[in-house]
């Protein structure tokens, strides 16, 4: 009964936010006169929520388990320069992609082992693990740009077949396969079971440690998927990059309906936030709302759609 | 009662949407109602009324129907709200319509929004980069589109494969060097040795290293100014505060402080003071103080004599240059690729002789009009 209640629960998240993206959508083309779906503007809004819905993934196993990773931003811009480095110093391609997934996948190993083996409270773990990777990769770079890459290195955001964006293929076919591994997966059933109540699952012989190792490592990896996608972009790395990756990865996953107690969270929920996400900026850009008006905007609208699914979450615990 | 609760929500967030996008939009200005423009100037001179008349309709028609996007790197200081508000109110006033895009300090996503303003189709680009390298990908795309770009303050990498239409750069290296100057002058005059420390900004920036470089490349020159200390302090005023508390805790001798940018000024200032070594120029106590942008802020602590000289970095300056390009383009003149100049030092003295841009109404910037300049003279005759 309860688990159907939650599943009810989760569909009613989504279809609010479903709704709410038609809604969105529906007053930014009204306010653009039509801009706001132009074939490229599109392609700008689902290119912009590729590394959010990319890093976002990461964050709903995560979050699923009950924990937060705060160590995205730090984990992407280190491994970017580091990749950087071994690419402009000649270093097979190749190499430097495995390279950048292998350095996103060991930082979520430290995250994950100390949270889900040794306890550690996620939040300050996380958080702590931010400031090394960030001031490693400064460090590292001597606090500069780096760039001068192999052209080859383009090829993540070039066009399929001239219209598809490459960002968006990788975000789709992380997407694709997450969602295998939420729905289909032996993983995927103790992931929300150690997220709903992790001492059941652990009297019910689910290894929860694993269970929250694991989930870290595929933040960490998809971190360093994150690192080549933006290298790729803008063919340099540097320590301003980007900024809050991580706020922005959380508020994707809850505004897809990832509950940030765990036991819930889908992938595709988390796409939508992710995009409705880079709707919100891109439509307010394109209307001319001033830059201080935009962010009150955003965020009233992300503590809105959190607010019901709070106030939903309190009549189930009442129920 | 859930669906009702989500449908309240929902509407509410539609009329905010709604509100923002008409309480926030771009500022557009009657032509008619403009004021404080160079035609009222012209007017001052003694230019008769009709003339005043048909020179205002001319002034506010010179960017009749043109859009202008201005990039910037981020809107929270002095330094960039002024630049931003400053050349849309030029442009809103000489009938055109600029919008402003805040990345918030992000390349990733200033990168992003100069693919959105695209789709905008604007006649000229203007955008200040965040990262000389990260942003070219994005300009190439700009050239694709054959939309003229204008580079304020901050450059782009050498030999990019991009074609900039005019770039409008302070020499950040001047700005340190006219501080280590200062110093040098200062310290030879009294007869000690200057012992610097300095606040810098965020060193992932290229201003931040050239304005350092600047200082040391001077200082070097000389045996009586001696660098002991440099922090990072991200261009914030607390990160500011808390660097010179630990700089001139560990070298108590430290008799100067270089700042890389007036919007950690506070900092410093308050971190002096916190010390109980906070006095005016004059004081035996005094510390000196050498800045960089000449803001309000610096313009307040120069006037209260806790700060000896500021190296300008006008705000204002860059986007009345900006604005003339823009029009000149438009009206079809050439224009020069690069406007480089160098930056003016300010001590107290200078402060009241002439029009400082830290000293100006920030309140009033829609009405202050064109600058009499000569870094660059507008082509276009107005008449």
């Amino acid at each position: 009964m309860k688990a159907a209640k939650k599943k009810h629960m989760t569909s009613d998240n989504k279809g609010a936010l479903l709704l709410l993206t038609a809604l969105i959508c529906v007053l930014f083309t009204a306010g653009t006169q039509g801009l706001f779906l132009d074939s490229q503007n599109i392609r700008n809004i689902l290119v912009a929520a590729s590394l959010n819905g990319i890093i976002g993934i990461g964050m709903t196993f995560v979050l699923i388990t009950g924990g937060i990773d705060l160590s995205v931003t730090g984990n992407i811009i280190m491994t970017s320069l580091l990749i950087s480095k071994m690419m402009m110093n000649g270093i097979n391609w190749g190499v430097c992609l495995l390279a950048a997934v292998l350095i996103g996948s060991v930082v979520g190993i430290i995250n994950g082992v100390a949270v889900g083996r040794f306890g550690m409270v996620a939040f300050v773990v996380t958080m702590a693990m931010n400031l090394v990777t960030t001031g490693y990769g400064k460090m590292f770079s001597g606090g500069l740009t780096l760039y001068g890459f192999p052209e080859i290195h383009g090829i993540f955001c070039k066009y399929l077949f001239g219209i598809i964006p490459g960002p968006v293929i990788m975000m789709a076919i992380v997407a694709v396969l997450a969602s295998i591994v939420l729905r289909y997966t032996n993983y995927g059933r103790r992931l929300y079971a150690v997220g709903g109540n992790s001492r059941a699952a652990w009297m019910s012989g689910i290894k929860t440690s694993r269970v929250v190792i694991i989930a870290y490592i595929i933040s960490g990896f998809l971190c360093g998927l994150g690192a080549i996608m933006m290298t790729s972009k803008l063919m340099s790395a540097s320590s301003t990059m980007i900024s809050n990756t991580e706020m922005d990865a959380i508020a994707a996953a809850v505004l897809g309906g990832t509950s940030l107690s765990g036991g819930v969270g889908t992938v595709f929920g988390t796409i939508i936030g992710a995009i409705t996400i880079a709707m919100i900026t891109n439509g307010l850009n394109l209307m001319g709302v001033s830059p201080f008006a935009q962010e009150i905007c955003k965020g009233i609208i992300i503590f809105a759609v959190v607010a019901v699914d709070a106030v939903q979450k309190r009549r189930q615990h009442e129920a | 009662m859930k669906k009702l609760t989500t449908l309240m929500i929902i509407a509410t967030m539609a009329l905010i949407l709604a509100a923002c996008s008409s309480g926030g939009g771009a500022v557009t200005t009657s032509p008619a109602a403009t004021k404080g423009t160079s035609a009222e100037k012209a007017a001052e001179s003694g230019a008769g009324t009709e003339t005043v008349g048909v020179e205002t309709a001319r002034a506010a028609e010179m960017l009749k129907g043109k859009k202008i996007i201005y990039v910037a790197n981020e809107c929270a200081s002095d330094w960039q709200a002024v630049s931003t508000e400053y050349l849309k109110a030029l442009v809103n006033q000489s009938g055109g319509n600029c919008q402003i895009f805040n990345p918030e300090n992000d390349a990733s996503k200033q990168a992003q929004m100069v693919e959105d303003a695209l789709v905008l189709k604007p006649d000229v680009l203007v955008i200040k980069p965040i990262d000389q390298a990260a942003i070219i990908p994005a300009l190439k795309k700009v050239n694709e589109a054959k939309i003229p770009i204008i580079l304020l303050d901050t450059g782009i990498i050498e030999n990019a494969d991009v074609d900039i239409f005019c770039s409008i750069q302070t020499d950040q290296k001047s700005l340190g060097q006219v501080g280590a100057e200062y110093v040098a002058k200062l310290a030879k005059e009294g007869g000690y040795e200057a012992k610097v420390v300095t606040v810098l900004g965020d060193m992932s920036s290229n201003i931040a290293h050239n304005r350092r470089d600047g200082f040391n490349e001077i200082a070097d020159l000389y045996d009586n100014v001696t660098v002991l200390a440099e922090t990072e302090s991200k261009w914030d005023p607390s990160a500011a505060y808390t660097a010179v508390i630990d700089m001139m805790t560990r070298y108590p001798e430290a008799n100067t402080i270089f700042c890389c940018a007036d919007c950690m000024m506070s900092g410093v200032v308050q971190a002096l003071n916190e010390l109980g070594r906070l006095a005016p120029v004059g004081d035996e106590k005094h510390v000196t103080i050498v800045g960089i942008d000449c803001d309000p802020n610096g313009c307040s602590y120069l006037e209260q004599g806790y700060v000896d000289q500021e190296a300008e970095h006008n705000a204002a300056l860059h986007s009345d240059i900006a604005y003339k390009v823009i029009v000149d383009y438009v009206n079809g003149y050439v224009v020069p690729k690069t406007i480089f100049f160098d930056t003016t030092p300010v001590t107290k003295a200078e402060l009241d002789s002439s029009d400082r841009w830290g000293r100006l109404n920030m309140a009033n910037v829609a009405e202050w009009g064109v600058m009499d300049q000569d870094v660059y003279k507008m082509q276009t005759p107005e008449k």
